[in-house]
């Protein structure tokens, strides 16, 4: 017999052995969870002892909590009665924190529209976290990705706008002629000072008596308005996530998406800023049951002091 | 979900128990099959088995109390199978170290083939592991039924490294000298 026949006959060892095995896996982690819920249980039998005996122990019994007194005591200390033992409780799972600051260390693009960092992709793929719990924060991302299309489409067809493409035409003529024009305009704004109003309106005023030397004012009309459009599409680009109604939207959006992860069996909830957080498992992660029209970013908690790996 | 809920799902034919069975221990089962096949293909292939092999065994099973073990017994045959069978595949690092420790204390001269052999040579084990104190006992069925690295061990259990490994050996050393006794030759 060699040593794969022998792990072969391992796995014939009882059951039960077995199974008192598989619960030390991750003990350590559970260990401090299960003393403070032990010394609360303890504290709670010796409480309501006390309440039953009227609250005043009597001078022959010891709380159970309290090592047995020897010496001179005239009263023996006799044995204790204690609460009838009951049930223990289902433990509650671990709950996970990253270790050190938590947040995205490593960027690992996964299972589909979700990103997760590298650590907690390793915690929950590592088989050995299967009944804890994760804290994370999920990030939403994309919320207006449609009105952010919209407004792209907007700008690109600004950009592709004929009129849009004669005025950046005449513009780039305009700056070379301007120049050689360069005096005329100083003397006409009697002054040399560019940013002055004065200088402004007659840099235009010659620019404008050129341009219509290239063209007739029905065409500078059109490319003046079609060179505006473009800049406000830009703008609105630009600045679209902070309009009001995209930032109504989005967090209509946002409120939607939670009362959907919490009704797919997600233990989640919203913090103080609004952001949706959850305590998840590894499993829930893996299969993170994201939307199609968002990306979600997972990111692992960081706890001083919690339990981390 | 419970085991006993699983286990009463398998009971009623009810497909779901696979999915709840795959949700509650197949990334568990999954690692098991990895420390021994270094594939991951082949690993899936091992829990896929794992699943079936439970569906077509409950009932008459009704493992209640110990569905993992059951699973893991399946898995862990499925994968030790493979290796049986394609020698020449690369193992994962650890089963090297894992059958190295095995051949230090199990008998050359059983012949595991013969079930009656098989059964007698599993009946002394578990009753070794039946004198042993809890915490040793539990080191020796991490290691070698859920072949979990001395590092893990020791760090679920608040110990040192070494002191597993010195562990680990002498319980290997006991165990030879039990099965020695019981005549058999290691």
């Amino acid at each position: 017999m060699n040593g794969i026949d022998g792990l072969d006959i391992t796995n014939g060892i009882n059951e039960e052995f077995i199974a008192s095995a598989a619960k030390t896996r991750g003990a350590r982690r559970t260990l401090w969870y299960s003393l403070a819920a032990a010394a609360c249980a303890v504290a709670a039998a010796v409480a309501v002892t006390a309440a039953l005996r009227g609250g005043t122990p009597q001078p022959e019994t010891q709380s159970a909590l309290m090592p047995a007194q020897t010496g001179t005591s005239e009263t023996a200390p006799t044995a204790v009665q204690t609460a009838a033992p009951t049930e223990a409780p289902t433990p509650e799972p671990v709950i996970l924190y990253a270790p050190g600051a938590g947040g995205i260390q490593e960027f690992v693009p996964s299972h589909g529209g979700t990103n997760i960092d590298g650590a907690l992709n390793r915690a929950i793929n590592d088989g050995e976290h299967e009944d804890c719990l994760f804290a994370v924060d999920i990030g939403v991302t994309d919320l207006t990705a449609d009105v952010y299309e919209m407004l792209t489409e907007e700008f690109l067809k600004c950009a592709k706008d004929p009129y849009y493409k004669k005025y950046c035409d005449i513009e780039r003529k305009w700056s070379n002629e301007c120049r050689k024009r360069l005096q005329e305009i100083n003397e006409i704004a009697g002054t040399t000072e560019q940013s002055s109003p004065e200088w402004m309106e007659a840099y235009n005023r010659k620019r404008e008596e050129y341009v219509l030397t290239q063209m007739d004012r029905y065409e500078w009309n059109r490319c003046k308005a079609a060179n505006a459009a473009y800049h406000e599409a830009e703008a609105r680009l630009g600045s679209y996530s902070v309009e009001p109604k995209v930032v109504a939207l989005a967090a209509e959006r946002l409120d939607a998406e939670f009362e959907r992860l919490k009704s797919a069996g997600l233990n989640v909830y919203r913090n103080e800023k609004g952001g949706i957080c959850g305590y998840l498992t590894a499993e829930q992660i893996r299969n993170f049951p994201g939307s199609t029209d968002y990306g979600y970013y997972i990111i692992w908690q960081g706890h001083d002091g919690g339990i981390a790996e | 979900m419970k085991d006993s809920r699983i286990v009463d799902k398998y009971l009623a034919r009810d497909d779901s128990a696979l999915k709840a069975t795959a949700e509650k221990y197949g990334g568990r089962l999954k690692q098991l099959a990895l420390r021994l096949l270094a594939d991951d293909f082949a690993a899936e292939e091992c829990v896929s088995d794992a699943y079936l092999a439970a569906w077509n065994s409950i009932p008459p099973n009704e493992p209640r109390d110990y569905l993992f073990p059951f699973l893991a017994r399946i898995v862990k045959q499925r994968a030790l199978n493979r290796i049986r069978s394609d020698r020449t595949k690369k193992r994962a690092a650890q089963l090297t170290e894992l059958t190295r420790e095995m051949e230090e204390c199990i008998p050359f001269s059983a012949d595991v083939s013969q079930e009656a052999e098989a059964k007698e040579l599993i009946r002394l084990i578990n009753g070794f592991l039946g004198g042993l104190e809890k915490q040793k006992r539990d080191i020796f069925v991490r290691r070698y039924f859920f072949l979990d690295s001395v590092r893990e061990i020791a760090g679920d259990l608040g110990r040192s490294e070494s002191s597993v490994k010195t562990t680990l050996f002498r319980l290997r050393e006991k165990l030879k000298a039990y099965l020695k006794a019981e005549g058999y030759r290691v």
